[in-house]
């Protein structure tokens, strides 16, 4: 899955770390989130969405072939 | 190692897997030889090795995920501990398996004195550390593994 966490990230001025921290996550999570090596759970999703004050589609975007 | 952050930096590269896990059982074959000090004293080393790989392995960032508390894992971690503690199961119950058949194969045999099987108490615990070794190293081992896949 793609995603735009890493440029609202670099927005704010977060590190890794620091996002991680406010999403009670590890680095490594992060890291594996903006690499597109970890799919989010949904709850996980919505925090990251609320976060950035945008809706959990802004933020993760499906490949087309996967669009249903 | 620990960074300035607080993590955990040293990496564990497969060669070191390999390491850890080769080194034990060979240096065991050198120590039988005890009567030549040089092949000896390579069997300690060996051994020495293979423990000295497990501690840097808990060292390593991988050891967190395959053992801290359930509690202190996030949903990536807890979903990668669980897997590697599905293969970590199925590597050591299919090891435990094939163990008891190899004893049971040589206490069947007509030829017991070509099975090799623990006759003292300092063969059985070279036996024991290392099952020991392998049981408490298996599920970070699995993890440092596949980083390329997971890091």
């Amino acid at each position: 899955m793609d995603t735009r966490l890493p440029e609202l990230r670099a927005e704010r001025g977060w590190s890794q770390s620091e996002l991680a921290e406010r999403l009670g996550v590890s680095r490594q999570t992060v890291n594996a989130i903006e690499g597109g090596r970890w799919d989010p759970s949904l709850p996980l999703a919505i925090r990251i969405a609320r976060l950035f004050g945008h809706p959990v589609e802004a933020i993760f975007l499906m490949p087309p072939e996967d669009q249903a | 190692m620990i960074t300035a952050t607080g993590e955990r930096s040293a990496s564990f590269p497969r060669w070191m897997i390999l390491a850890m896990y080769g080194a034990y059982p060979a240096g065991l074959l050198l120590l039988e030889a005890r009567d030549r000090l040089p092949a000896a004293v390579a069997g300690l080393a060996l051994v020495t090795l293979s423990f000295v790989l497990a501690f840097r392995l808990w060292r390593s960032p991988w050891w967190r995920p395959g053992n801290a508390p359930e509690a202190e894992l996030d949903e990536r971690e807890r979903a990668l501990r669980n897997r590697a503690y599905q293969r970590a199961y199925m590597i050591l119950a299919t090891g435990a398996l094939l163990a008891l058949t190899y004893v049971q194969l040589a206490f069947d045999s007509d030829d017991r004195l070509r099975w090799w099987l623990p006759a003292s108490y300092e063969e059985a615990s070279r036996l024991f550390w290392g099952a020991f070794l392998v049981a408490i190293t298996l599920p970070a081992a699995l993890l440092a593994w596949d980083r390329e896949r997971f890091g």
